[in-house]
């Protein structure tokens, strides 16, 4: 069965209207605190049903406990997260379709790869165990080994295993790919995006190393300080900073009124960061005043966006808390 | 292979563009479908269809529902055409203006462009066809 | 997402072997608890049991164990804490285990309660089983056998009240087990490390009431308490396991697990 409508021309500004597959995925008002610690703090966002979305964020930005919280794990101090239009706290419907699984791995010691398995194909409603097998061989994992015996990577991989056989239609890796040596990430991201293809559902994938899984991704939403600094698609992301470098007059007169992220100067030389889309008129303009119009890599757009230096995009300033994630 | 500057459907249009002009993708060839593209060079899914869909907005490639898609009709001469079209404004423009701002003269311009074009017409006798 | 890749609507409620898509049912759930205990509480019981078989073959053809029970001696005193054991990992173990794969707490501490009763139910069989097969091995011997506690060549309904009574004393100490970790997770350190008195209330409550050590019934309460038939303070003890554990389960119900 096709869905004619996926097929037909998608407008200009690409935002996630993908039709089915997968849980919508909403907060609003969003807090967890942890005592004084404010690790999510008033988050509100809405992930569209399947997409792939980056949840991006620094060190104790908020990742993890949002994840986690959306995978009912905890209760929420307050505010809201919708699964598929209901609570997943204690929800049966919704937790056994909701897949979280972290880079710690969270199995029991004691329990070999093949009694993890063993508990998803009984637990998890949608498990594929041929996949899950043919995945535990594509990442070599010893069937017989305890959990506590598997190496920083193997263990990575076996979460992975057990995220993409459960075939969830919320699925979410909470920075999966840490341990992981190149070759195994690889394999991952095409197993991920080919079994995506197959089953579409709603995938989160937490990151701080935005480069290497820029491209899988749909939607990215970087979490600064347990709030969402942006949502955006993965393609607008990239188009949308820019730096300018040129005679300092000249940039201060093309930059003026727009969003800059940061400044540096060489002599009479000024670079600035330019985060908002630059392109015809304003681009024409820059490039005769002589000032060089250049694209920004993503990890760079993510260390400006996310420096605690830069106020013209934090929230109120008022969350002085380190968070935890 | 994809640069992390530009959007990334763009460069996937651009790539099947120079396989289409290059002649490594015929009238009538089919492409690799979404899956196998997103899968290949994992890239999601969402962006390989954006790129597919500009070229079809382009008349470069045409869907056959339940099939795949495939490469137009005349695509490699809309493109070229359109290409020509832009040749001006995308190449010769830029040249004249750094040719102006070095204080080079435009016969002697000229004179540079006669000379790299006997030699690439004698390198592409050569290397023509080691293209994809 | 485009053409061939859109084949299947996620939200089907059939798998495609016709089986209906849902969360997992109790049955699973509680074979899993079940099983996981029964994993090393089995080798546990295996162990006494063979030894015990090992030790009275040399001592039924040589000795002479006239006048007491060795059962009563490789059984007594020490299970109970097993079950408590048992009940700490319902939370930092099962739950972990089950919640982080999608069951919920609620479900969780069901699966709990039914692994409780059937280990309590095995434990009790474990103990009374013993007694009557040692008593075989005495009335082959022609021995006679006194139990700690007074009661001499016990017949059938002894074994069977002490069975009894053997697995409301290890359901107590399972449930007080799981009150005392759930306490920790709900509290937090310090209060939780308070509560742990309170969490042993069921099990120390089984133990005044009923015939602990296997047989052997505690004298405190005599003169005490009043003479009530033991029928009575048996449900009694289920009582107060059955608020044990009700507290056990609403303490489950909101744990969270660490980041």
């Amino acid at each position: 069965m096709t869905f004619p409508i996926a097929t037909s021309p998608t407008s200009s500004g690409q935002t996630s209207t993908t039709p089915s597959g997968g849980f919508v995925v909403e907060t609003s008002g969003l807090h967890v605190h942890f005592g004084r610690v404010r690790a999510i703090d008033d988050l509100s966002m809405r992930v569209a049903g399947g997409t792939i979305c980056g949840i991006l964020g620094r060190n104790g930005a908020g990742k993890s406990t949002l994840l986690s919280t959306i995978a009912a794990f905890r209760r929420p101090t307050s505010g809201r997260i919708e699964v598929d239009g209901d609570a997943p706290f204690e929800n049966a419907r919704l937790m056994s379709e909701i897949c979280l699984v972290r880079e710690s791995g969270d199995f029991e010691k004691g329990t070999t790869v093949g009694q993890v398995l063993e508990l998803g194909e009984a637990l998890r409603p949608r498990w594929d165990a041929g996949f899950a097998e043919r995945l535990v061989e594509r990442f070599a994992l010893p069937r017989r080994m305890k959990a506590g015996k598997l190496s920083r990577g193997q263990r990575a991989a076996l979460a992975v295993t057990v995220g993409l056989a459960s075939r969830a239609p919320l699925t979410m890796l909470d920075e999966p790919h840490l341990g992981m040596d190149a070759p195994s990430r690889y394999a991952f991201y095409e197993e991920l995006l080919a079994d995506y293809a197959e089953h579409p559902r709603t995938i989160l994938l937490s990151t701080h190393h935005i480069e290497e899984v820029a491209s899988i991704l749909e939607d990215v939403v970087i979490i600064h300080r347990g709030r969402v600094l942006m949502h955006r698609s993965a393609e607008d992301l990239r188009s949308e900073g820019v730096e300018l470098t040129g005679p300092a007059e000249a940039v201060d007169a093309v930059t003026e009124g727009l969003r800059t992220l940061s400044e540096r100067h060489l002599g009479r030389t000024k670079s600035v960061v330019v985060f908002e889309p630059f392109d015809g008129d304003r681009a024409r303009r820059a490039t005769e005043a002589g000032i060089d119009v250049g694209p920004i890599p993503l990890q760079d757009l993510f260390v400006h966006l996310t420096s605690d230096t830069n106020d013209a995009t934090s929230n109120n300033g008022d969350t002085s808390d380190e968070t935890r994630s | 292979m994809f640069d992390d500057r530009t959007p990334i459907y763009r460069q996937i249009a651009d790539e099947i563009r120079h396989q289409i002009l290059t002649g490594g993708l015929a009238a009538g060839d089919q492409v690799m479908s979404t899956t196998q593209y997103s899968t290949f060079h994992r890239i999601n899914p969402a962006t390989v269809a954006k790129a597919f869909q500009q070229l079809v907005d382009e008349d470069l490639l045409e869907k056959r529902r339940g099939i795949g898609m495939f490469v137009s009709e005349g695509a490699a001469d809309r493109l070229r055409t359109r290409r020509r079209a832009a040749f001006v404004d995308d190449v010769v423009g830029p040249m004249m203006a750094e040719a102006r701002r070095l204080g080079i003269a435009t016969d002697d311009v000229l004179d540079a462009i006669r000379a790299v074009a006997s030699t690439t017409a004698a390198a592409h006798t050569v290397t023509a066809g080691d293209q994809p | 997402m485009t053409d061939e890749t859109m084949t299947e609507v996620v939200h089907q409620t059939f798998d495609p072997a016709g089986r209906p898509v849902g969360p997992p049912p109790l049955s699973t759930t509680a074979a899993i608890t079940t099983i996981g205990h029964i994993g090393w509480l089995g080798w546990v019981w295996l162990t006494v049991a063979v030894l015990y078989g090992v030790a009275m073959i040399p001592i039924s053809i040589f000795g002479d164990l006239d006048g007491n029970s060795p059962w009563q001696d490789a059984v007594g005193g020490w299970q109970q804490w097993l079950f408590y054991g048992a009940g700490i990992t319902t939370v930092p173990t099962f739950a972990k285990m089950l919640i982080t794969n999608g069951v919920t707490r609620a479900q969780v501490s069901r699966s709990s309660i039914i692994a409780m009763v059937i280990l309590g139910v095995l434990g009790g069989i474990f103990v009374a089983g013993g007694l009557a097969v040692e008593g075989l091995i005495y009335d082959v011997n022609d021995w006679s056998r006194e139990l700690r506690g007074g009661s001499t060549a016990p017949g059938f309904a002894t074994i069977v009240g002490i069975g009894a009574d053997s697995v409301l004393v290890l359901c107590a100490y399972f449930v007080a087990g799981w009150l005392s970790v759930a306490g920790f997770y709900r509290l937090g350190w310090v209060v939780g490390a308070l509560f742990v008195p309170v969490a042993m209330v069921p099990a120390a409550f089984s133990e005044l009431v009923l015939r602990v050590d296997v047989g052997t019934r505690i004298d405190v309460l005599d003169g005490v308490a009043p003479d009530l038939p033991s029928a009575v303070w048996s449900l009694s003890t289920v009582a107060v396991i059955a608020v044990a554990t009700l507290g056990a389960t609403w303490m489950t119900s909101e744990i969270e697990l660490d980041n």
